[in-house]
This record gives C-alpha cells, sequence and structure tokens, in this order.
C-alpha cells in the first residue's frame, strides 16, 4: 500500500474520476452536501468545493471534479479537471491527495486514468463504488490483489447509500496522521505519446485480467437494451415515454391546482372582507394574490414533469435516449453530447448552456449553446398551461387522449424541432465541417431509488417557490406599483390602470406588437417577463385584476383571457413563447460560457426575430383561417 | 395612512432588491465578500 501522506496545513482531496462513476454521490456522502446526481455521465461540468471532518476531528476540503478519461483534457470540462489536480488552475492548490472513484462494474476504463493519476505523485485513494452492483451482476473483484497491484488503499464503497464511507474516513484519517513523515513528490505527468498509452492499455489489461473477473453476459441489460436502443421499437418507445409524460402533466396535476387556486381565492376574499379598501389591501389581493398566486399553481405540473425526468435519469434510459437521438442530432449538425445539454434545458436554459462544456469541439459546443434556449425550459409551462387551457377545450381525442395534452405536446415538439433546424442552417450553411464521432458510455439499468427522487423533486419545488417568493413576488409588487399610479383623472370612466405608468408604457408600445396581435396587457406583462419568463403570467394576473370591475374581480385568470383574447392571438403569443428570447439570465451565462457579447447578441436577435415572425404567420393564419 | 405608508415602504424595499440583483455577480460578490448567484430570472438553483 502507498505510504504518502497528507500535507499537515491544508488538507485539500480532489475526487477524480471517469463520467458517470458517482463521484458526486460520494461527494455529498462526505461533505452532507446535495449536488445534482444522476444515471448518465456529464453531469458535472465545473468543480465543486466542500468541507468534512474525519472521525479524528480533522477539517478537510473537498472538491468534486468533472468526470474524464485521461488527464489530456480534451474537452473544456475535462481540462478544468486536469488544471485542478495537476495544480495549473489559477487560485487553486495543488490538492494534497487524490481519491480517485472507479465504477466497479466498469474498471477498465479508470485503471488506464489511475495509471496516469500515478503520475501527479499524490497520495491516492482508490473507491471502488458500486461495488453493490458489481457483486449483483456477478463480478469477482479482489480488492486486495488490486491495492497491490497499483500500491495504494482500495476502498470498496456504495456512495449512494454511503457504504464504505467510515473505512475511506478512517484512510483519510490515516494519511493526515502519517503528514510529516514524507511530503508528496513533484508532478511528473506529461501529456502520453501514442505508445505510452498503448502501453497504459495493456497495463491495465494485465491488472484487469489479475484482479476481476466478471461474468460475459449482462442478460437484463442486454435484454432490455435489445428493446430500448432498436432503431423502429426504440424510438417509438422513447415517443410514448414523452408523450405519456405530457399527457400526466395535465390529467394528473389538475386536482391539486384546483385545491392551491382554491386556496389563493378564498386567501384574497378573506383579505377583501376584512381589510378596509386602501393601498395595502390593493397591493396585496391584486398585486401578490393575484401575481404570485397565477404562478405558484402550476407548481403541480412542474413537479410531475420533473418526476419523469428523474425516474428515466435514475434507471439509465436517459443516455439510452442520446443514443437513439443521435442519428436525427447528428442528421441535424448536432453532437451526439449536445444531448445531454438540451435535455437539461427542459429544466432551464442555463445548465443546459453550462452542461455544453462536454463537448470538445467549439463549433459543436456553440451551436448547441444558441440552440438550448429553444428547449422548451420549466419557466414556459405556466405560460403555456394558462393560454392552453383558457383556448383548447378540455376534451379527449378518441376518447383516451387529452386534447390539452396534446397541444402541450406540440409546444415542445416544436422547440426540438426548430432547435434541430436551427442548428442544421448553422452547421449546414454557416460552420461547415465533417461531424465527429460519438462515444458515449451505457450506464447499466438501477431502480431510482426513493431519496434520489425526492431530493430531486424537493430541489425543484424549492427553486421554483423561491422564485416565486422573492424575484416574482418583487417584481409583482413593482407591476402593481407601475399599474396603480398616477391613478385615474376626477371623472374617468376606463379602469384605473389605463391611466397609469404601466397603461402608458403598453399603450405607446403596442403598436410595435399589434401586427402579432398583441393588445397593451400582453405588453405590460411582457417587459418584466425579460426578467424571467414565467412572471408574464404572474404580470398578466395583476394586470387583469387592476383592470377589471364588479363581480369580475377574484375571478380565475383563464376565463377573462378566454372573454377577452382573441384564439389568434393566443396562438400567437404561443409561437411567441416558443421562441422568444424572454430570459436575462440565459443571455448573461452565453456571454459567460463564450466569453464574449457577440454571441449573446447573436442569440437574441435570431431569437427575437424569429419569434415575431413565428407569431406574426400565426396570428394571420389564424385570422384568415377563422375567417 | 399607515396601511398606504406599509405599501409604499413594500414597493421600495421591492424596487431596491430587485435593482441590486440587477448588478452584475462579479459586482455583488464583491460588494458582499461572498455570494453572487446567477441573477434575476435565474431557475438553475444554484
Amino acid at each position: 500500500m502507498s505510504t504518502a501522506t497528507l500535507s499537515v496545513s491544508v488538507p485539500g482531496i480532489a475526487l477524480v474520476g471517469c463520467p458517470n462513476c458517482g463521484k458526486t454521490a460520494l461527494f455529498n456522502a462526505l461533505t452532507g452536501h446535495h449536488q445534482k446526481v444522476a444515471n448518465y455521465p456529464g453531469v458535472t461540468v465545473e468543480r465543486k468545493e466542500g468541507a468534512f471532518t474525519t472521525p479524528q476531528g480533522k477539517t478537510v476540503r473537498l472538491l468534486d471534479l468533472p468526470g474524464t478519461y485521461s488527464l489530456r483534457g480534451r474537452s473544456p470540462d475535462e481540462a478544468v479537471t486536469r488544471d485542478v489536480v495537476l495544480g495549473r488552475l489559477d487560485g487553486e492548490a495543488l490538492p494534497d491527495a487524490l481519491i480517485c472513484v472507479a465504477d466497479a462494474t466498469n474498471l477498465r476504463l479508470v485503471l488506464r486514468l489511475i495509471l496516469e493519476l500515478k503520475a501527479v505523485n499524490r497520495p491516492l485513494i482508490l473507491a471502488l463504488n458500486m461495488i453493490d452492483i458489481a457483486k449483483r451482476q456477478g463480478c469477482e473483484i479482489d480488492v486486495e490483489r488490486l491495492s497491490i497491484e497499483l500500491g495504494m488503499p482500495v476502498i470498496p464503497t456504495v456512495a449512494v447509500r454511503k457504504g464504505g464511507v467510515t473505512s475511506l474516513l478512517a484512510e483519510i484519517d490515516r494519511l493526515a496522521t502519517a503528514a510529516g513523515t514524507g511530503a508528496a513528490g513533484e508532478v511528473t505527468w506529461r501529456e502520453p505519446t501514442s505508445q505510452e498509452i498503448r502501453d497504459a492499455h495493456k497495463e491495465a489489461e494485465r491488472i484487469l485480467k489479475a484482479c476481476a473477473f466478471r461474468p460475459g453476459d449482462q442478460r437484463l441489460t442486454a435484454r432490455l437494451d435489445n428493446v430500448l436502443l432498436h432503431p423502429v421499437w426504440g424510438v417509438l418507445i422513447l415517443l410514448g415515454v414523452l408523450f405519456l409524460m405530457f399527457q400526466a402533466v395535465f390529467t394528473w396535476a389538475a386536482p391539486v391546482m384546483d385545491g392551491i387556486k382554491a386556496a389563493f381565492d378564498l386567501l384574497g376574499t378573506q383579505i377583501q372582507a376584512t381589510m378596509p379598501d386602501g393601498l395595502l389591501r390593493s397591493l396585496l389581493t391584486d398585486g401578490l394574490i393575484a401575481g404570485v398566486g397565477s404562478v405558484v399553481v402550476f407548481l403541480p405540473q412542474i413537479m410531475i414533469l420533473f418526476l419523469f425526468i428523474i425516474l428515466l435519469e435514475d434507471f439509465g434510459y436517459m443516455a439510452r435516449a442520446a443514443f437513439l437521438m443521435d442519428r436525427l442530432m447528428g442528421g441535424a449538425g448536432l453532437h451526439g453530447r449536445a444531448f445531454i445539454p438540451l435535455l437539461s434545458s427542459f429544466a432551464c436554459a442555463i445548465p443546459g448552456v453550462m452542461a455544453a462544456r462536454v463537448i470538445e469541439n467549439r463549433r459543436d459546443r456553440l451551436a448547441t449553446i444558441l440552440v438550448a434556449p429553444l428547449m422548451t425550459c420549466s419557466a414556459r409551462i405556466p405560460v403555456y398551461t394558462l393560454i392552453i387551457s383558457a383556448f383548447v377545450p378540455a376534451e379527449d381525442v378518441a376518447g383516451v387522449v387529452s386534447l390539452q395534452g396534446l397541444v402541450m405536446f406540440g409546444l415542445y415538439a416544436t422547440g426540438i424541432v426548430s432547435a434541430l433546424l436551427v442548428a442544421w442552417i448553422m452547421k449546414r450553411l454557416v460552420w461547415r465541417q465533417v461531424a465527429e464521432p460519438f462515444l458515449m458510455e451505457l450506464p447499466a439499468y438501477k431502480w431510482p431509488r426513493l431519496k434520489n427522487v425526492a431530493l430531486g423533486l424537493w430541489q425543484r419545488a424549492a427553486v421554483f417557490l423561491r422564485r416565486a417568493g422573492t424575484i416574482i413576488l418583487a417584481i409583482m409588487v413593482v407591476i402593481w406599483f407601475l399599474s396603480t399610479f398616477p391613478g385615474a383623472p376626477a371623472g374617468a370612466l376606463d379602469p384605473a390602470i389605463n391611466y397609469s405608468i404601466a397603461g402608458m408604457l403598453g399603450h405607446w408600445l403596442q403598436p410595435l406588437l399589434a401586427p402579432i396581435g398583441f393588445n397593451w396587457q400582453i405588453v405590460v406583462a411582457l417587459i418584466p417577463g425579460m426578467a424571467a419568463r414565467e412572471v408574464a403570467v404572474g404580470a398578466l394576473g395583476t394586470v387583469y385584476a387592476l383592470s377589471a370591475t364588479g363581480e369580475e374581480v377574484g375571478s380565475a385568470l383563464q376565463p377573462i383571457l378566454a372573454a377577452q383574447w382573441t384564439l389568434p392571438t393566443a396562438l400567437s403569443l404561443l409561437a411567441w413563447y416558443i421562441f422568444a428570447p424572454q430570459c436575462a439570465s440565459t443571455l448573461a451565462v452565453v456571454k459567460r460560457e463564450t466569453n464574449s457579447w457577440r454571441w449573446p447578441a447573436f442569440l437574441f436577435v435570431y431569437m427575437l426575430t424569429l419569434a415575431y415572425g413565428a407569431a406574426f404567420v400565426t396570428y394571420h393564419v389564424a385570422t384568415w383561417m377563422l375567417g | 395612512m399607515t396601511q398606504n405608508l406599509i405599501a409604499v415602504a413594500v414597493v421600495l424595499m421591492a424596487a431596491a432588491w430587485l435593482g441590486w440583483r440587477a448588478l452584475p455577480s462579479r459586482l455583488r460578490r464583491k460588494m458582499t465578500g461572498g455570494k453572487g448567484g446567477c441573477g434575476p430570472g435565474c431557475n438553475c438553483g444554484s
């Protein structure tokens, strides 16, 4: 075993390993953090830091690094790992020790990385993770022999259940206690030659044969993959899964949504009944309850969507979906690795844009970043569902398929097809180049873990509610102010909002958007919607609450929209929302990731042009068809 | 009167907070010596 030791002063340890081996799960197990983990490669794209205390009371700084197969650093995320491990990253000291995390079911890949890591001359511990799955699959690993062959401690772990963490902590303590008896050597790693890579491969094969035995067939995975990766059945099953997901979003969420809506209505009525008329009452009922309430009501739909996504991720299906989509995405000029960034964009374009770091080629990465915001992010769901609920009847097609779910599915599909078309145009007409091959490790199928699913759902709910309680609430307060002041002059007949700052601004800008069928209320809602898309729904809630008179006050937004908008206007707004660059944070992240204002400016202009064009065509075609 | 004053205070606080959040995260980190974040509208949960 290794006799190397940790430095006494600043114990910093880095977690290194191949993608999807459980580094982040081990990071969470050691530090008690809740970083995102999923059953596909490429979840961690930048270094994460945490700390923990060993049983002997030593505080240790722990770095979670993006997965890599070698220290050569071919893509930006791999370069982060290489630079941290070699102490080349600005402001980051050379780690005192490394924990190499290995997927025990797939040792071959990590052995070459370990042989490279030995040249870093840092104390090294091998965490043999997912040992439970390896055993279930019939893999036999001689841990002691492996430790002797590699010259380092080997600790079997099951990171998701914190298995082996005690032994790992004891080993870290042992290194820390022995500190001072022998400092780590100089970093001797350098880019290996082709011959050295071949030699390392042979050495890895030798060690694997000496220490591990795995059965030739993994029957369940193979049998499932025969169906799920089939060129025809696989694609049909993928479409079926996505279709089921959107049907569920509409049909399962309805009762809970009704409950939330009723609770907000009751709160509004109580405040109306108990508080004297005045500015504060108007702020609470027309601003906060009408605004924030109309956004919070969509929480159940977002939760159902993410329940599906998390279950599929944990099961190991998402990597298969990437494999299935590779031909389609390759045809559009996108790299196969773009699937994960695009999939992440269904939650939010920001992690999607950041996840594009896993793509090595700069042009492939740029193409992915530029189309990621076209995928339907969760902030669009409140807008889509509001308009669909108001204008699409809650009927079934052929007695089983919800028409509203079908329209939602269509909107998602339009986003995906648009992204592929834009990528195709960019890659074929602007950046002509040969497509690069796509290599991706397919993880073993696993039953989703209830704790991981619950944690993922809780995190999404917390993000949504935190936004509703912070940014959306603050914007609603400001919109209420702009929609209330300076107030109607004496003897005015129209609702007071028509004389407000927001009303004036809406009327002033409306001619620009009149050709696409938008009224001034929509214009008022779109302006704060630049900060966050779903704010537009809350803004509409506030604007219409303040526009309402008599018995209309307090009623839900959907019937008001259904009465006041035409169908072409509603369809035009849906078309606008598929494309509009209505998210300042996404533009900021694109700037950060491309290190230039040129690309966010290009993104803004092309998406705005597409949005206006699509809304214009939709509005006029719908008006013409409806007579 | 009290109600109106509370309403005005809430509006001012909301506007100030939004203005703060609209500052570049690097500047906010520098001013607070730590917390930054992605900015208004970010849905990433970081």
